[in-house]
């Protein structure tokens, strides 16, 4: 009898699989139930906020700003390495083309090129929108994005492919010229500032509901308009550059000013502060262990910078210090050098007392470590990265000033506005320095671009455009030459474009 | 003592019955060893010529045995022994002599070559009142194989008891004194155990069978099974007695280099499962593993299956066999049925091993004194700072060669147990297993536990039946476990360090500048890794008698595999990777649920009408898989704690997979004359993987047989016994991927008041996407020949077309991971070649085996991309180009070293290049010739990783009650990318290295091989070359096993009726020119079809393994 019941089961069992699936059409529709499906996405307010999100993401992947933005720091003769060969090598200035780090930023800066466009793309098409001028602040925001994404291809690689709205889609493309880059760039940030579509500031948020409240970190109207700056200055265009750094440091729009503390230009006190313009955002709860994501895909924080490149005495691996040419660069008594550099003697907080004989270097980088040098996982990176601060645009807009655009003020009095912040009751104005060293104004903006922006990754890029990078006495003992300027195109993408795409003809 | 008589008082007595029984047993044996020479007609040559009067019966018996070789039985209680008779003989045959002697009592006799049964009429007939409770008689037989051959030493058994004998050397065996309901066993090695009923017969004659390759033998072809000679197509049945030779819980591992034409490379690593290809690599990405049929449950793995439950084992090679199954059998079929009860007997059966594993090979690492040596010249000769330890006597007192003490010898131990039985109307079979493995590396191993229940069950025309397998295994991992990491590991760090937390040495700064290897003892030790399966796979099926012939058959196939994965590290250990470096605790967890059912449903028709045999089969099928996956990760976990939610969690995610197929199937199967034979096969399956538009696929397969053999006209010749002719095609579907494109979610940033969710693409979606087709020819002969040697030959060629790729984006698209898209096709193309010999010389028996398999793969067009490279770390090593085979190893060839300025002045341009760097040739530039210059046009294929061919040796021997394996198995004409070179010996790493670097160029003439050692490495030395490329063949021993079977006394004390001790000898030595410590390589990531055959650190190496271990029955 049991036999019966179990046989009766198994027939019933059977037959009712065998209808269920022989009567019904759907049982091959499967879609995931784990996943979006583009198809059905981009269609809502909340929706093309998630999109631009994963946008600003790209930033933050690992070998990008996430881990600590690692060529361009040893690209600088701020900072040396003793590591792996790869690391080395970079600071040999031999650049691979089938580096990693050098592929990474490749492939970080066009997915957020990517991703912006897909932002654009989708915008019209996006047919649940509640708020029409969120719909234009998400694709004005992409737009700066993108500019931004592409200031450091164009900065890192000169020629390169311009991706936009209309080749997105395509897998290959030819390279376009640089100055075609930096113009689209320059045409892209010149209509955002005019559209008015960013607002000032995103604090209160102004779309809560929908954002619940998460807005502060986006692109300001400030940032668009520091960055078509910054653009400007790079191409050399002095009087235009002027005008857009003179909003930011006159109009009454912006209130923005230096932080009182010099440990503040970058550290998590001085996050979000008047100082900040535009800043990679980071937080030591977002990413998972290690975060070795490489390509973005899910959270990609950075989670061991200060690892990294602490000091090797505590227990972080000393990957990059301070170059004796760094140190020197500062004056005798400035306060920044304390701020900003561990040395001999030095408390290191929680930690002890800073010595050169348990480390690499006789120095190390202090500025935005943090406090915690061994622990991926609680202590983290929590520090967000600046990548335009107010003290940079005053060197900036001087800069231009010395290069003969005219202004209300003379360059050395917004050098001397930085330097104040930094001397305190010590200070000497930068025509005192230049009168002492026989400097002109220009030698005087380099030394306090150098000290006060030291190893936030602007060295490099400004040694280059001002044509120092060749003459150099660090650069030329380390054996750069022309080819030192510029990035080789990774040699997957090469591979991978059946020869359309061209190699940079140094490499 | 060349008679046993037995006496009516002693067998009374138990005890001294069975005394008896193992005496009598013994001489009996004695006597069978001491019988000389075979002549099976010595009866008939024999001559006797006897004088006796007055004689006693035993007295003649006597007599003839002194002047012959004839040897009497008979039971001194049933024949009047002391009756006097007179006997004369002159130059008489036996049968004459014996006829006058009995021809006026009731006593009768049977002759078998040299032995005569006495026996009296009256005991045969069963009326002696005595013997009439428990009839006995003697039983006697001959014993051959299927060529009408005797065979000798095969064991004879009355099962249930301890009474048996062996055969003869003419096959003869003699049983005296059984029970009329006694059942005899015959086994003999590597033939089919039979056993009969006594009944009535008092001679039993056996003809064994070879276990699998009968003639008249079933195997299952899916959906049915089919006589082998009706076979159509390339099938290859596997020997499952071979399957338990090798030690390892990995059955994919057990059939290396058995079968023609499968492909398999193993993993050292307990657990681990073999690489398996049959046929080669069919497609790039798609996925290659063989679909396996376990009892009905289709299944990508062998995981969890017992190789002692197995009964067969078939592997559907071609297209036209594989087709029934479709979309999932583009890559071959296996299937596997394993044991039911069986009729009448209750058996039970034990078997035990315990092995010792141990690793052989080490690489030779420096000291710490020379690694201190190589790390000042690494640094001074970049022209940077020397880390102090270099000269700090303290550090350099320590010095530990890390594989000494990661690698252990290690047990291996298995316990298997099965009962079996059953009557007409059902049987069962049930099994335990039980395997235990510690791995070679300190901290890994494997335990597995299986139970079995396979029922059937008989209801009048119904047939009902299961076949359930529940496993359990947890598999140990070592976080890093290879061989290479700890070959590097600095070998001045202490194992224990009494001032870190933890008590283990660390690579801190003062020991080694602050970032080398992490201490890998340490990590073996604090941090726990389980991979934890319970699995229940198993098949429910009725199946319906409607008319003669003809029956509707359900199968519903179930399998659900829960997996639970763990790392789990204590609070706050140091892991060892720097002295202060403190970690809070931390969980790692994975749960997953597979769940996958398969109903399939469908008529069956065989029947023959005359000379016609037809067998059909038509139904319908459909399954669904589900799997759903969920992680999470927490820090910080309150002490003594160990769930997610005692710390902080830090990430979590769940992924569900889903697919399902449906599938319209029918076969019809038509047989002339057993001699003209064909098969057709259609399948339309559909897939959820693919877009409405593009979901079904239909495949056909015909294939045809000529059984030449049977001709008449082949009647006439003599050596040929079998032969014949085989041709098919055959269509086949793959699927991977999917149509739709699915978004991340997990695209955060961090906005200062909190994390915002961000949501992008990556990979391209293809909504075009649909099946790949693979297309295959095959023919093929079987064939016996000279009674003793068989084998078959098969050639085929397979396309696969519109082979679905992930294929690689430039990363400026913004797409970062390759997208799926049906790009180009591939063609494989192979000979087959397998071979057995059967033969004997005197009590020498052997079976040699050989089996060969020849393999040439070519991408014959790339639609899209022209060119496929396949890249590890950044570095492209493999190019996969239309005309050429997958994934070729690519790279620049070296031309020695530069000596000094000049020689870099008068070589090609190579930017970067110092003296002591590499030189690369010059062989192309842009304009396809060289161009003085040396850049990416100078890469040219290094090698390849498919072998010419691989091939398998096999060789059993039996003599007389030892009997002994050996098996060889060897690959040919490959190449291996030995990726762990570069990473052992770069001479431009900060990490111990292996003393080649002790001969690296220092200075003019030094070294033509080996470059400078320095920390930079402008030149890139250590890009992809022909330095790390390396001939890739070998020939490996893989198993020996020396066995004895024991009989007789041993046997009756310990109430057993089997009972095998062997010794087995595992990867005993491998012959081959490959300086890494295994040619038998698999990269982790061996699913990347563009890097097979790079030996990365992945590799875990095979051990040598010795075991012991026995066999019983009882």
């Amino acid at each position: 009898m049991k036999q019966m019941k179990i046989l009766k089961t198994i027939i019933l069992e059977s037959m009712l699989i065998l209808g269920i699936a022989g009567c019904s059409d759907d049982y091959l529709n499967i879609s995931p139930t784990d996943s979006v499906v583009t198809s059905t996405f981009y269609k809502t307010d909340n929706q093309m906020l998630e999109a631009l999100t994963a946008a600003y993401s790209s930033l933050g992947n690992h070998y990008f700003y996430g881990n600590e933005y690692a060529v361009k720091r040893l690209l600088a003769e701020e900072g040396v390495g003793t590591s792996e060969a790869g690391m080395l090598d970079i600071l040999d200035f031999v650049f691979r083309n089938t580096d990693s780090f050098i592929e990474n930023i490749w492939g970080s800066c066009y997915q957020g090129i990517y991703r912006c466009n897909l932002v654009m793309q989708k915008a019209p098409l996006a047919d649940q929108i509640q708020y029409p001028e969120l719909l234009d602040r998400i694709v004005t925001e992409a737009t700066v994005l993108r500019a931004l994404y592409y200031w450091h291809i164009v900065t890192l690689w000169g020629d390169a492919p311009l991706r936009t709205v209309d080749n997105m889609d395509e897998k290959i493309i030819a390279k376009s010229d640089a100055d075609v880059i930096w113009q689209f760039i320059e045409d892209d940030l010149t209509s955002v500032v005019s559209s008015g579509n960013l607002p000032a500031s995103y604090a209160g948020g102004n779309y809560e509901t929908l954002t619940g409240g998460n807005e502060t970190g986006r692109i300001t109207q400030g940032a668009a308009i520091a960055l078509l700056g910054k653009v400007l200055l790079y191409r050399e265009n002095y009087t235009k550059a002027a005008s857009y750094f003179s909003q930011i440091i006159e109009s009454s729009t912006f209130n923005y000013s230096l932080n009182q503390n010099l440990e503040d230009v970058w550290s998590v006190a001085g996050e979000n502060t008047p100082e900040m313009i535009l800043e990679v955002m980071f937080s030591k709860t977002l990413g998972g262990t290690g975060a070795t994501n490489t390509d973005g895909a899910g959270t990609s924080e950075g989670g061991y910078r200060s690892i990294f490149i602490g000091p090797g005495q505590f227990g972080a691996w000393d990957n990059v210090y301070p170059t004796q040419t760094m140190v020197d660069e500062f004056e005798p008594g400035d306060p920044r050098l304390e701020a900003f550099i561990w040395s001999d003697g030095d408390v290191v907080n929680g930690y002890g007392i800073y010595d050169p004989d348990l480390n690499k270097g006789d120095y190390s980088i202090k500025k935005g470590m943090g406090t915690n040098f061994t622990d991926f996982v609680s202590g983290g990176f929590d520090e967000n990265i600046p990548l335009i601060r107010y003290a940079d645009v005053l060197l900036m807009y001087a800069e231009c000033l010395a290069n003969g655009a005219t202004g209300s003020k003379t360059a050395s009095y917004y050098v001397d506005i930085v330097r104040k912040r930094a001397f305190g009751a010590n200070f000497k104005s930068v025509e005192t320095l230049m009168a002492e060293k026989g400097w002109d104004i220009m030698t005087a903006i380099k030394h306090e671009r150098s000290v006060e922006l030291c190893f936030e990754y602007h060295r490099f890029n400004d040694l280059v455009r001002w044509g120092d990078a060749l003459v150099n006495d660090d650069y030329e003992s380390r054996g750069i030459s022309s080819k030192g300027l510029y990035l080789p195109i990774p040699q997957y993408d090469i591979d991978n474009s059946n020869g359309v795409l061209i190699q940079n003809s140094d490499y | 003592m060349q008679k046993i008589r037995i006496n009516n008082e002693v067998r009374e007595t138990p005890h001294l019955l069975k005394l008896l029984r193992v005496m009598k047993i013994v001489c009996f044996l004695l006597m069978i060893t001491l019988a000389q020479v075979s002549a099976s007609t010595y009866s008939q040559s024999a001559k006797l010529t006897l004088n006796l009067e007055n004689a006693t019966l035993s007295e003649l018996f006597n007599a003839i045995e002194k002047t012959s070789e004839f040897r009497f039985f008979y039971d001194n209680t049933e024949l009047g022994l002391s009756k006097k008779m007179t006997l004369t003989a002159e130059n008489s045959k036996i049968e004459e002599v014996l006829d006058n002697l009995f021809k006026d009592s009731d006593i009768t006799y049977e002759i078998l070559d040299r032995y005569i049964i006495i026996k009296s009429k009256g005991v045969e007939n069963g009326i002696q009142g005595v013997r009439s409770q428990q009839q006995r008689k003697n039983i006697t037989g001959t014993v051959t194989d299927i060529r009408n051959q005797p065979l000798p030493g095969v064991t004879v058994i009355v099962k249930g008891t301890s009474q048996g004998t062996v055969t003869d050397a003419g096959g003869s065996y003699f049983i005296p004194n059984i029970p009329a309901d006694a059942i005899l066993q015959f086994s003999f090695i590597g033939l089919k155990t039979q056993e009969i009923a006594v009944g009535t017969q008092t001679k039993i004659n056996v003809v064994m069978t070879d276990e699998t390759i009968g003639i008249e033998e079933v195997v299952a072809i899916g959906y049915g099974t089919a006589r082998k000679k009706d076979l159509t197509g390339a099938v290859t049945v596997v020997k499952t007695e071979e399957l338990g030779k090798i030690p390892t819980a990995d059955l994919g591992s057990t059939i290396q280099g058995r079968i023609a034409g499968v492909n398999v490379i193993t993993s050292g690593s307990p657990g681990a499962e073999a690489t398996v290809y049959i046929r080669g690599l069919g497609s790039i990405y798609g996925d290659t593993k063989p679909l396996y049929i376990i009892d009905g449950v289709q299944t990508n793995s062998m995981a969890g299956l017992n190789a002692k439950d197995i009964e067969s084992m078939q592997v559907l090679k071609d297209a036209s066999s594989a087709a029934i199954y479709g979309v999932r059998a583009a890559n071959g079929v296996v299937i596997i049925t394993t044991k039911r009860g069986s009729n009448k007997i209750v058996k039970a059966d034990f078997s035990a091993e315990y092995g010792i594993q141990s690793l052989t090979n080490f690489f030779d690492v420096l000291n710490t004194q020379q690694y201190a040596d190589y790390t000042r010249s690494l640094y001074q000769n970049a022209g940077t700072a020397t880390p102090n330890w270099v000269d700090n006597a303290s550090v350099l007192k320590t010095d530990n060669d890390w594989q000494d003490i990661m690698f252990r010898n290690a047990k291996l131990q298995r316990y298997d147990f099965s009962l079996s039985g059953g009557n007409e109307n059902s049987n069962t079979y049930f099994a335990l297993g039980l395997f235990n493995q510690d791995g070679i590396i300190i901290g890994s191993g494997f335990d597995r536990f299986n139970i079995r229940l396979n029922s059937d069950y008989k209801l009048g025309r119904i047939k009902v039946g299961e076949s359930f397998n529940l496993y359990r295994s947890v598999r140990k991992i070592v976080a890093d476990e290879s061989l290479t990491n700890y070959a590097i590991t600095a070998p001045q760090i202490p194992v224990y360090d009494e001032d870190n937390l933890n008590g283990y040495g660390a690579p801190t700064a003062a020991l080694t500048g602050g970032n080398n290897n992490a201490n890998p003892y340490a990590v073996s030790q604090l941090i726990d890794t389980k991979n934890k399966i319970f699995g229940a796979q198993g098949n429910i099926f009725a199946e319906i008698s409607i008319l003669k012939g003809l029956s509707f058959r359900s199968d519903l196939n179930l399998s659900v595999i829960n997996r639970n994965n763990r790392l789990f590290q204590p609070d706050k250990i140091d892991q060892g990777i720097s002295a202060v470096y403190t970690r809070d605790s931390e969980l790692n967890e994975d749960l997953s649920e597979e769940y996958s059912y398969n109903s399939e449903n469908y008529f069956k028709y065989s029947n023959a009408f005359g000379k016609h045999r037809i067998n059909a089969m038509a139904g319908y099928s459909f399954s669904k898989k589900q799997a759903k996956y969920l992680h999470a990760e927490s820090i910080g976990l309150a002490p003594g704690t160990e769930n997610v939610d005692n710390g902080t969690i830090t990430t979590t995610y769940e992924t569900i997979d889903e697919s399902a197929v449906t599938s319209f199937i029918g076969r019809l199967n038509y047989s002339y004359y057993d001699r003209y034979i064909i098969s057709a096969t259609v399948r339309r399956d559909g897939s959820s993987a693919f877009s409405e538009d593009n979901r079904y696929g239909v495949f056909p397969s015909v294939s045809l047989a000529w059984i030449i053999s049977e001709e008449n006209f082949m009647n006439n010749i003599d050596w040929l016994d079998n032969l014949k002719l085989r041709a098919g095609y055959g269509e086949l579907g793959r699927e991977a991927g999917n149509y739709w494109s699915t978004l991340n979610s997990n695209v955060d940033y961090p906005w200062s008041e909190g994390t915002g969710t961000g949501v992008a693409p990556t990979e391209l979606s293809n909504v075009d996407l649909k099946w790949e087709t693979v297309k295959q020819t095959n023919v093929g002969i079987d064939f016996t020949v000279f009674k003793g040697l068989s084998g078959t030959v098969d050639y085929f060629m397979t396309k696969s077309e519109d082979m679905l790729v992930k294929v690689p984006v430039p990363h400026n698209t913004g797409i970062l991971e390759n997208s799926w898209d049906n790009v180009g096709s591939l063609e494989n193309r192979g000979w087959e070649f397998s071979a057995s010999y059967k033969g004997k010389i005197n009590d020498f028996f052997y079976q040699l085996g050989f089996n060969l398999a020849t393999i040439k793969n070519k991408v014959t067009n790339l639609e899209n991309s022209g060119i496929i490279y396949g890249s590890l770390n950044s570095s492209t090593i493999t190019k996969t180009e239309e005309g050429r085979p997958i994934g070729e190893f690519y790279g620049w060839q070296t031309e020695g070293i530069f000596q000094n300025t000049q020689d870099i002045a008068d070589h090609a341009t190579q930017g970067g290049a110092r003296p002591g760097d590499i030189m690369f040739k010059d062989i192309s530039g842009s304009e396809g010739i060289p161009d003085g210059v040396i850049n990416d046009y100078d890469r040219v294929v290094l090698g390849k990783p498919t072998p010419d061919f691989d091939y398998g040796i096999s060789l059993n021997c039996n003599y007389k009650k030892f009997d002994c394996s050996f098996f060889f198995q060897g690959v040919y004409g490959n190449e291996i990318y030995n990726l762990n070179k570069y990473t052992l010996s770069s001479t431009h790493k900060d990490r111990n290295r292996t003393t080649d670097v002790l001969n690296a160029w220092s200075g003019e003439n030094t070294s033509n091989t080996i470059p400078v050692i320095a920390a930079t490495d402008p030149n890139s030395n250590d890009r992809s070359s022909n330095r790390w490329v390396e001939n890739g063949s070998y020939l490996r021993l893989k198993n020996v096993q020396l066995g004895y079977t024991f009989n007789g006394a041993l046997l009756n004390s310990l109430k057993l009726t089997n009972l095998r001790v062997y010794f087995s000898a595992t990867n005993l030595f491998t012959v081959t020119k490959y300086s890494g410590l295994d040619p038998d390589i698999t990269y982790t990531n061996s699913s990347d079809a563009l890097l097979r055959g790079v030996d990365y650190s992945g590799s875990y190496p095979n051990p040598r393994n010795f075991s012991l271990g026995a066999q019983l029955s009882f």
